[in-house]
Formats: structure tokens, C-alpha cells, sequence
């Protein structure tokens, strides 16, 4: 088996999807999921000792939305690379794969923004009135995701059109 | 209606190999192996336009349109 990038990229998707898992239950048992360790990832947030730790552990897995999209996007990702080994790079298959990984990216930046609101709404609702929070937060990187993934999408759907165009002429002598 | 290739027809009345007819126009032997079978979507003007002057003959004697034979019945 030679070591082209595509076989490495191709590998590493692999790995990542197999290991991810692993972490997740790693950081599961090392109480990372705890309402405590819940707690100390939004400091700014005011939570009451009222709120069940049911409450805090679920806005916990909230945050876990954009990892799973993640996943999907990887799992993409090695079909697009196994494609790339096979020398089918120009194929309609790609050109479908390409359009999913931009649809894919943009669903992680808006899941990130919406699953911190979701969150910080679920932490803050036994509060007493008027120290409930709905905050909506993004950065930076996530509006530079957003135009990467879009500008995903557009590569994909042309790659589409171009595809079925090959595909077309193919049979014309 | 479909289109049926006369390609073979010509060829035979003008005597000539579907090889030599490949070679004179441009195209692989396996392309004129397809276009005198049926077996493409379509044809090129370019490439219906070599293969007239080649065998000086129009269009219409190499392509003709005949109603659709309902195989099934």
C-alpha cells in the first residue's frame, strides 16, 4: 500500500472516528459530565442551587450536538478521501460528498451558537425571575466557519453541475 | 421514435473498414465500434460532419428516424 495523502487523510478520519468515542467515555468516567465540572465550564453563568443536577447534566449533553454533526462530517470526510484513493475524485459520488461536508460545517457553526443558548437557558431556568439568562454568543471562528462551509457548499453544488455535465457527455461520440 | 445508426450500411456500399473510417475522422475504433452498434447517447456535429465528408455522403443516409419497437409486446 503506497502513502499517498489521500491513504493518510483517509486513515486519520478513521482514527479519529474510532477514537472519539473512546475520549467521550474517558471524559465520561473522569467526571467531566459531572454537574460540578457543568457548572465550571460557564462560569459567567449564574447558576442556582436550586437547579437539579438532571437539569445541569442534560445541558451538559446539549453541548455534545456539534461533536455529533462532527462525527457525520468526518464520516463524510473518509468517503470523500476513499474516493481519492480510488481515482474517483471527479465523480458525481465527490461532487455529493464535497456539497454534504459544506452542509455539514455550516450545521456545526449554527448548532455551536444555538446549543450554548440552549444551554445557558436550561442552566439559568430555576433561577428566580429576573436572573434567568438567554444569551446568544458567537465568535470569530464561527462566523470564519460559516464562510469556509458556505463557500463549501457553492464548490460542491458546482462540482455537482459539472459532474452531470461529464456524465452527459460521456456517452456523445 | 428512435434513431436508428446506418454507419454499417454506408460503410459496406462505400467498401471501407470501420478502422480506416476511425482513423480518417479521428476518433477510436472502439467510439465507431459504439456509434455503428447504437450504443451512444448522441453524436457531435463535428463528428457527423467528418464522418460525411469521409464517406460523402448527408446525414439523413447515416441516421434515420423509425417509430419505437415495443420489444415487449
Amino acid at each position: 500500500m503506497r502513502l499517498t495523502l489521500p491513504t493518510v487523510l483517509y486513515f486519520g478520519t478513521w482514527t479519529t472516528l474510532v477514537v472519539a468515542p473512546v475520549i467521550l467515555v474517558v471524559l465520561i468516567l473522569m467526571g467531566q459530565f459531572s454537574p460540578e465540572a457543568i457548572r465550571a465550564a460557564f462560569p459567567d453563568v449564574p447558576v442556582s442551587e436550586m437547579q437539579s443536577d438532571d437539569q445541569i447534566i442534560c445541558a451538559g449533553i446539549v453541548g455534545l450536538v456539534p461533536w455529533l454533526i462532527g462525527a457525520w462530517v468526518l464520516y463524510q470526510a473518509q468517503a470523500l478521501f476513499a474516493l481519492y484513493r480510488g481515482n474517483r475524485a471527479l465523480t458525481l459520488d465527490a461532487a455529493k460528498i464535497i456539497r454534504n461536508l459544506g452542509v455539514g460545517m455550516v450545521m456545526i457553526a449554527v448548532a455551536q451558537i444555538v446549543t450554548r443558548t440552549v444551554q445557558i437557558l436550561m442552566l439559568t431556568s430555576a433561577n428566580v425571575d429576573g436572573e434567568r439568562m438567554l444569551a446568544v454568543q458567537f465568535s470569530f471562528a464561527q462566523v470564519g466557519l460559516l464562510l469556509a462551509a458556505g463557500l463549501m457548499v457553492v464548490i460542491g453544488r458546482s462540482m455537482v453541475e459539472a459532474a452531470r455535465a461529464v456524465d452527459d457527455m460521456r456517452g456523445f461520440v | 421514435m428512435e434513431i436508428i445508426v446506418r454507419l454499417d450500411v454506408v460503410l459496406a456500399q462505400r467498401k471501407m473498414k470501420a478502422r480506416d473510417l476511425a482513423e480518417q475522422i479521428g476518433i477510436s475504433e472502439q467510439n465507431v465500434s459504439h456509434l455503428r452498434t447504437g450504443k451512444v447517447k448522441g453524436i457531435r456535429f463535428n463528428t457527423l460532419a467528418r464522418i460525411c465528408e469521409v464517406l460523402q455522403c448527408q446525414p439523413g443516409d447515416i441516421l434515420e428516424a423509425a417509430p419505437l419497437v415495443d420489444k415487449d409486446a
